[in-house]
């Protein structure tokens, strides 16, 4: 990993400059080869027309205690030294819990419905790639592209054209949204970040 | 017997609700100093992830129809502040839309999986793994103080005709594919825990992707054998004055009294209804698990149960939140059921002499049904005599 | 006995059937995230 275990990857979505244009969903399915049908990546919109409209772009949180995880009966999920939580194709058996577990609802299924053919769980890997070597083949098809492997962050944030969408270590990113409140007075709702990396209460 | 088993299973459910999570009450709170904004304390509760009651945020979410009239100044805002609006996002009370296809898309927050997960792997696997230890340890106990049931003055050496074959086959239809599912069901619950260990990550990826397919698909022979011993046996299954006479005495299973019983005692007629219910139940949850997202039945059920009871279940459930309860019910049910059966198996098996023949080949011992049925013994010799005599 | 062997064959042939007819009877697993509007395939 390049980021080296000094980072705590993490996502942040600025819902004051967000404008709902979904280059982040199309960038995300081109970067990594996402199969038609799998969002790994989509955009909410609330009050959608209304005053009070807001448009936020979800995605996996890479929660610090993360539900997926703990739910997983076959305990195929696992965080790297940045934070990023990852899981192995190979052993999935596509039950879909971490679904259900998922505060987000990030993990994707190729084939939905019936539970007995659900397909392997698919989900953001924060460009991150899967366990097979860094940037291999096997790991392109299966996970997509490794970008943290070549020293670069998600694609998704990469390319936000308002820089709505933040990726990168948690207090850099977070550094950055403290000036953006602090200039322009209002809007400091960080959103997701209690629910994805403060302690999960009963 | 069947009754202690029930008041067993009753007392284990019963336990779910006094473990710490569920008992904790959270404490009213003064919010005056902060103006309703959370508190030192709120805070303080949370770090030791004590329960506290948020609704004071959760309900906080401000009022569009204080908004100023569109041309107005401000009037673009919304009648609500920027917390308000980040608030009703984080409790998920909000109106989405958004392009993108499948199941849940618009749900942004819902956090009932932690809760969810710590009920799946604590009491559920406690309680449940615990309770059908106990029933088998109970058993165990059970045959060495009171033995083989025999029968009495030994056998009579002649056949009578108890089951069909359609209704043999029913009833292995229905236990084989139980066992089956009870099996691969407990490999999905409890294998992270217990198997992983010992056989390793990859070799149990392959037994539980196995497992969760005989699992899934094995559980329509199930219901077609629930369906197939309902219509079969239901007429033989009504209760009657005699099972009063017949749990008076226990089934004589601790004496050795043998009271009167029709074609079903007492003790099946429970074991009966046991199977048909939970069976029926564990089978609905279990559809609402096999098409996700496409059966959501607890909302409806929990509004149902609110009106009748006047509980206080939620109502609005998210989709995941319909897939957690689906879960847990079919688990508890399963766990219920099983123990059920355990005590069931023995019974019909090592437990008592010739009862086993009953559901093997179909004829059991006369002496044997005798002292068992022995109503529906008159019954069929009546029948057979009017068959002789034309 | 018999018959026994035969409910537990029968069982497991309704396990095998099951999939195949579920996809018959439309309850396959691609109708859920299936769009009118857009289709590649």
């Amino acid at each position: 990993m390049a980021l080296e275990g000094k980072a705590r990857a993490k996502f942040l979505v600025d819902a004051e400059r967000c404008i709902e244009c979904n280059a982040c969903v199309t960038a995300c399915k081109n970067e990594n080869g996402v199969p038609w049908g799998i969002n790994r990546r989509r955009v909410v919109t609330i009050e959608d027309g209304k005053p009070g409209e807001r448009s936020i772009s979800v995605a996996c949180m890479h929660c610090s205690d993360a539900p997926c995880m703990a739910v997983c009966p076959v305990d195929v999920f696992y965080q790297t030294e940045d934070g990023i939580v990852l899981h192995s194709k190979d052993l999935c058996i596509g039950c879909g819990y971490c679904f259900y577990a998922c505060p987000f609802g990030a993990p994707q299924f190729p084939q939905a419905g019936n539970f007995g053919s659900r397909g392997k769980m698919d989900k953001c890997t924060f460009c991150a790639g899967g366990p097979e070597e860094d940037n291999s083949a096997a790991e392109y098809s299966k996970y997509g592209r490794n970008r943290i492997a070549e020293g670069k962050l998600p694609l998704c944030a990469e390319m936000c054209s308002t820089k709505a969408l933040l990726a990168g270590d948690g207090s850099e990113v977070a550094d950055i949204y403290r000036q953006r409140v602090v200039s322009r007075g209002f809007g400091s709702g960080a959103w997701g970040w209690g629910t994805a990396y403060g302690k999960k209460g009963a | 017997m069947k009754s202690k088993l029930f008041s067993a299973a009753v007392f284990a459910l019963a336990t779910l609700y006094f473990t710490p999570v569920w008992a904790q009450e959270a404490p009213a709170v003064d919010r005056t100093a902060t103006g309703g904004a959370q508190t030192l304390e709120d805070i303080m509760r949370r770090q030791e992830q004590l329960k506290i009651d948020d609704s004071f945020r959760s309900e906080n979410l401000g009022n569009p129809a204080n908004a100023a009239p569109i041309g107005g100044q401000l009037g673009t805002l919304g009648g609500r502040s920027d917390s308000d609006i980040y608030r009703a996002i984080r409790y998920n009370s909000i109106d989405p839309s958004t392009q993108v296809r499948g199941p849940a898309a618009d749900v942004l927050i819902q956090d009932e999986g932690i809760a969810w997960y710590k009920l799946r792997e604590g009491p559920v696997i406690t309680y449940g793994g615990g309770a059908l230890l106990a029933i088998i340890a109970l058993l165990a106990v059970f045959y060495f103080v009171r033995g083989r049931i025999k029968i009495e003055g030994g056998p009579a050496g002649t056949k009578i005709e108890r089951f069909k074959a359609i209704e043999r086959f029913g009833h292995w239809l229905l236990a084989g594919s139980f066992i089956a599912l009870g099996l691969t069901g407990l490999t999905t619950l409890m294998g992270r825990s217990f198997l992983i260990p010992v056989m390793g990550p990859e070799a149990f990826a392959t037994l539980a992707a196995g497992s969760k397919w005989l699992h899934n698909n094995i559980a329509w022979a199930f219901m077609l054998g629930l369906v197939l011993t309902f219509f079969m046996w239901v007429a033989h299954n009504i209760p009657s004055k005699l099972d009063w006479q017949w749990i008076k005495v226990g089934g004589g299973i601790f004496t050795s009294a043998h009271p009167s019983a029709k074609k079903f005692n007492a003790g099946q007629k429970i074991v009966f209804w046991t199977v048909m219910v939970l069976g029926f139940s564990v089978s609905l949850s279990g559809l609402s698990l096999l098409f996700p997202f496409q059966m959501p039945m607890f909302a409806e059920t929990f509004s149902a149960m609110n009106s009748v009871l006047g509980t206080g279940f939620p109502t609005d459930l998210t989709p995941h939140e319909e897939m957690q309860y689906a879960n847990i019910w079919h688990s508890i049910m399963a766990f219920v059921l099983m123990v059920a059966i355990i005590a069931h198996i023995y019974i019909g098996s090592v437990g008592m002499e010739g009862a086993f023949d009953a559901m093997g080949n179909g004829k059991v011992d006369l002496e044997w049904a005798r002292q068992h049925h022995d109503l529906w013994v008159a019954e069929v010799e009546a029948k057979q005599g009017k068959g002789d005599s034309p | 006995m018999k018959v026994m062997i035969s409910a537990f064959v029968a069982a497991l042939v309704i396990a095998f059937a099951a999939p195949v007819v579920l996809n018959q009877f439309g309850w396959s697993s691609a109708e859920l995230t299936r769009s009118e509007s857009v289709r590649l395939d």
